[in-house]
Parts: structure tokens; sequence; C-alpha cells
């Protein structure tokens, strides 16, 4: 079943104004996005920084007011006053940064019971602390850490913290906006195992964005590549890590260092990621592509199905074939 | 082949208000002519001072350098003075940093700060020092390098910063550079420009590399031998494929154990237990024994020896001692 269902999200910046108050330039973070998330389940996304991930999970959950495009929860129309409620409760999300993302002036129980408090649940303190050491438990710490402070605790016991106050309210979908990449190896996998057994046991969807493409290939069943505001390919996981359509996807793969030491290692790849601000003119990846001729240099591709269950955003992809 | 930087037996430690605090614990590193060296660990784990000590770089009042010599061309550089330490940094040992924002000086245009470097070590006119410039920035892959000098650090991308930084390290050709955590603040695709550019310039060079990484992928494509460190200690030393294909290190098999298989998404990942120790709290014995599976009785007290498990392949564990491997 369909949880989530973004379609055509735009979310532009204006960048200074002149002395009429007018924007002098325009960022757009991203671009017609469209994407599905079902019930149950983790959708990836990858990208390098700057390429809209964090800002499109930030405006699907409305947490930038104003924009384009639609969210549908559950075919409901979020706008819609007594939906976009149950859908702002339902869809929780955890941060990167563990150590900016909790008040530092509150302790872990406050900061736990601070969404049950906004929506007049558990009331009775007793119940409130039993539901906190409950919320605790269930992120693998002691009850005892409710009285403390964040700045007592590592990165990784921060991010947990971060995670219980995510499940506080019980939502059905948790946006998780690069919560590992924080934290040392041996921590990010505790994270992780972590996530996924909360994912079974109560039955989470997850929208999981990372750069570090490896762990969400790990994590993810389908997986979403973004590249300076548009999405660029979309694929189950396997098949887009295994066999990458767009030239992008393949660039990003390849440069991934293998702990292999008989790996050969990335091919030299082309050129730099451009500026948002000044967006080549046609597909914005056609500077750096391999394969780019007339027609990218002037022609923006658009996201199409290229097979099974499998979408690419480029001219020379044909038929799920690639290049 | 003998050692350029020969690392023995070093403990830094630091004056703090709780104490003395102690960052590394024995160490011992020796880096070969020309040989690319990894040291892997998670943070805190010590690399970085590590890498400062044998610079000196540590704050004078604050580092206490406990025990142990550091030998540059069989020359002890710990009692040596600042004046002439300065002799040896930039000329025969440079470091490029982490961050590439914060180590360039945001008021000084690129062109400045490379030629800085320059005048200091070969005393030349301001003109020849900008050429020279020029040709370092071309060297690292930068476009239009005579634009590029009279530009600030905040006009340029992450990678362009990290080219400058290794334009800078490199101006005077020395023989052993310190790469820390390069490429930690770039994107991918980035990372593997530097990462080749930095192969690329040592070919050319012929000069020595001390990688400092908590990435293994990164160090496994560079590195040839390999220190990984945990708590202030090296627990385990090999060649890149003893590491990689045969760890002996119960802490070494848990990171290469926390990396996702690409061949099987989905499997749970083993990793490893708990956290780091707390510098002040360090436990007796192995200091890796609270969140080893494979603790025995012997751990929880003892520091375990170095033991030698394979050519080159050295670690310290109370796991592979010969009696226990025998009996």
């Amino acid at each position: 079943m369909e949880l989530i269902d973004a379609r055509h999200i735009t979310k532009v910046f204006t960048v200074g104004t002149d002395w009429l108050g007018r924007p002098k330039k325009v960022l757009a973070a991203v671009q017609d996005m469209s994407l599905v998330i079902h019930q149950g389940e983790t959708v990836g996304l990858v990208g390098e920084s700057g390429c809209g991930k964090s800002t499109f999970a930030r405006t699907v959950l409305g947490l930038y007011g104003k924009t384009g495009g639609t969210v549908l929860y559950k075919g409901r129309d979020t706008r819609d006053l007594a939906a976009g409620e149950l859908y702002r409760r339902q869809v929780q999300m955890i941060f990167q940064d563990p150590y900016s993302s909790l008040d530092p002036r509150m302790t872990v129980e406050e900061i736990i019971s601070e969404p049950l408090r906004n929506y007049h649940l558990c009331a009775d303190g007793r119940e409130r602390r039993k539901r906190v050491a409950g919320l605790l438990n269930q992120v693998d710490l002691r009850a005892e850490a409710a009285q403390r402070y964040p700045h007592e605790f590592s990165g990784g016991q921060r991010q947990r913290v971060g995670i219980a106050r995510a499940l506080a309210l019980e939502p059905e979908c948790i946006f998780c906006d690069e919560p590992i990449s924080a934290l040392d190896v041996s921590v990010q996998v505790q994270i992780v195992n972590m996530l996924r057994r909360l994912q079974q046991e109560l039955g989470l969807s997850y929208l999981f964005i990372a750069h570090d493409l490896t762990m969400v290939h790990h994590m993810s069943r389908r997986i979403g590549v973004m590249y300076l505001g548009r999405l660029v390919e979309l694929g189950p996981g396997s098949e887009v890590f295994c066999r990458p359509l767009h030239p992008y996807t393949q660039l990003l793969i390849a440069s991934v260092p293998r702990p292999d030491p008989a790996d050969p290692g990335a091919p030299d790849a082309a050129g730099e990621v451009p500026s948002p601000l000044e967006l080549p003119a046609g597909c914005v990846f056609h500077p750096r592509c391999p394969y780019a001729n007339q027609r990218c240099r002037t022609e923006t591709p658009v996201l199409r199905q290229v097979g099974a269950d499998r979408f690419a955003a480029c001219h020379q992809v044909q038929g799920g074939d690639a290049l | 082949m003998k050692p350029i930087l020969e690392i023995s037996h070093v403990s830094v430690a630091f004056h703090t208000y709780r104490g003395l605090l102690e960052a590394v614990h024995d160490v011992s590193i020796a880096v070969g002519e020309g040989e690319t060296v990894g040291i892997v660990g998670e943070s805190g784990c010590g690399k970085s001072v590590t890498a400062q000590a044998a610079m000196k770089l540590l704050p004078a009042g604050t580092a206490v350098y406990s025990q142990g010599q550091i030998c540059w061309d069989g020359q002890n550089v710990l009692p040596l003075t600042e004046r002439e330490m300065n002799m040896l940094r930039g000329r025969e040992m440079a470091m490029i940093f982490q961050d590439p924002m914060t180590s360039l000086n945001p008021v000084f245009t690129i062109g400045s700060q490379i030629c800085e470097g320059l005048r200091l070590h070969q005393p030349m006119e301001s003109r020849c020092a900008e050429e020279m410039a020029v040709g370092l920035l071309r060297s690292v892959g930068i476009t239009s390098p005579e634009k590029r000098l009279r530009q600030y650090p905040h006009e340029l991308s992450g990678g362009m910063r990290q080219r400058c930084l290794i334009a800078m390290a490199l101006s005077c050709s020395p023989r052993l550079l310190f790469a820390d955590e390069p490429t930690t603040a770039l994107d991918v695709t980035t990372e593997a420009q530097v990462l080749s550019l930095l192969q690329r310039l040592q070919q050319d060079m012929g000069m020595a590399v001390v990688l400092i990484s908590h990435n293994l992928g990164v160090i496994a494509r560079m590195c040839r031998r390999i220190y990984v460190m945990y708590a202030g200690c090296v627990v385990e030393e090999g060649t890149a494929s003893e590491i990689f294909y045969r760890p002996a290190h119960p802490y070494t098999q848990g990171l290469l154990a926390s990396l996702p298989d690409p061949d099987h998404p989905g499997r749970t990942l083993t990793g490893i237990e708990g956290q780091a120790p707390d510098l002040f709290h360090m436990p007796s014995g192995c200091r890796f024994f609270p969140r080893c599976r494979q603790a025995m009785h012997i751990c929880t007290h003892a520091v375990p020896p170095v033991y030698t498990v394979g050519e080159g392949h050295q670690t310290a564990c109370w796991l592979v001692c010969p009696e226990r491997r025998r009996s």
C-alpha cells in the first residue's frame, strides 16, 4: 500500500534580494521530484552533498512551508487539515547531527516526552516516565539515562535518544536524514542493525538518506539517486547498485573505494559538480558525462520508465540497457 | 628498506584539568622511502596525534612526550628546537589536514599562501615564486591556475581547496607526506579524484605517504602497509592483503565485519558491540577486551604482547599466543 506519495515536489530558495526586495537569484534545490514510499518498505536516497536529498525530505515533511507539488498520505492530500494533522504525527524524522539536534538544556526524559506533550498524551507524570523508560529500552539505553543531559552521552547514544524521540508518537514512517554519517564505523553498524530491528518489530517504513552508497544498498529495497536537485535514477536496490543505468549512478558507484586491496580503484572522474546557482542547460549532468551529445546539451531529460520498476532520466538509456 | 621515519615506543600525553591524559601509548611505526603506509582506526584512537607528534606539531605547553623516540633519517627529532624543526617541516615532511576550509587562511589569497611556503624555504623573487605556484596548481589539476592565485579560499569548492592544500604541502618536494583524513570532507566522486591525484604525485615524486583514515576503502585502495589503532595503541600491523584477507586482531575483524557486503545486502552485520573506552578510564589488560567477543580471563588483567602471525604481520592479542595455539 502506498503510504506516502510525493508528487512533483519543487523547492526553490531565493538568494539575496535587490533594493526593491526582489530576489536576485533563485536556487532550485529540488526540481519536480516524485517518490512513493510503500508501507513497511525502506527507500534509499543517495547523492553528493548539496544535491537536495535533505531538502527533499524536509519539504515532503512540510518543514519548509510553501512549496510546489503535493504530498498524499494514504491517498489523502496533506493540505487537507485532518489528513495533514495525522500525517505530521505519523511521519517523524531523525537528524544527521546527534550533537545539534538535541537541546542541551533538556534532560533526555524531557526530550523524548516533548512530542507526547505536544499531542497531550501521557499527561500523568508516572505514566509518562513509564513510556519514556519503554522507549529507552527499545533503543537499548538504560532507564537511568532519562535523568541525564545530552552532553553526558557519546554520539551513538545521542543518536539513540533521537530515535527514541522519533518513536515516541508511534509513527508509521521515519525519515532518516544521514543518521549514521557522523558516527564511527562500529557504532554505525549498531544503529543500522537497531533501525532494521525496529522496522521488523514495529512495521515502520523508512526514507533512508545517506551519501554512503554501500550502506544505503544494505538498508533499502528501492534506491533513488539524486543529482543537483533532480532524481536521475530510481529502481530496486540491487539492480541500481549492480547494474546502474544512468551515467551519474555509474560514476558514483565506481567512485566508492572498496575495502579490498585487489580492487583496481576508480576510473578518473571528470569535472566537478556545477554550482546549483548556475545550472548547465539541458541535462544537468552533461558537462561531466562521457556519453553526452547535442541533444543532452539542449533538452532536459525527464524521469521515464526504462524497465520493470526502473526509471532513469537520461536520453541515452534505451529500454533498460546500461550504456 | 631503511626507514626514513621511525617512531619507536612513543607515548604522548596531554595536560588537562582532570590530570594527565595519555592519547597515544607505546606506538611504533616505521615508514620506508617512497612507501605508502596507512593508519586506520576510529575517532579518538590517536591516529592524528601520532602524525602530529612525528612532526612535533602538538602544542608544546600541554603535550608531553613521556617515552620513546622519533627518528628522522636516523636522527632523534624530540630534542630538536623549534627552529631546527622548521627546517624539516615543509622541506622534508609535510602534512595535509582533514578540513580544507579551516586549514587555509581566509584572509589571504591562495597565491600568497602557496608563495609564503616556497619563499620561506628557498629564497626567491616573488614573481619567480608565483610562477612556481602556477606550476604547482597545474600539477594538482586546477584549471586556469593564474586566476586561482588571486582568489580567496571561500571562492573555491571543497575539492579545489583540498587540491590547493596538496599543492602547498608539495611545494618543497617533501620526502614524506602526512595525509590526515584528506578526503573525509569530500564527496565520493571528488574523493576518487583526490586519491588518484595523490597516487600519481607520489609515483612522480617518489615520496613516502602516511595516510590516516577511518575509511577502510580508502586505506585498501592506497596503502601497501597498514597499522590499525585502537584506544591509543597499535593493535595490528601488516601488509594490506594480510590485514584485509587474514585479519588477526578481533578489532580489525570487527571493523571489516562492520562493512556491508554489496553481494548480500540486508544480511545482518556483526560489527562490534559497545563503544570505545574513555581515555581517562582505560581498562586494565587489553584495551579492547570489554568489547571483544573472544575475550578470555587473561585479557582482563595482562596487556597482550606483540606476536608475529605472518610475514610482516604483527598483532597485540592473546588469542594468537603461540602457547595457546599449541594447546
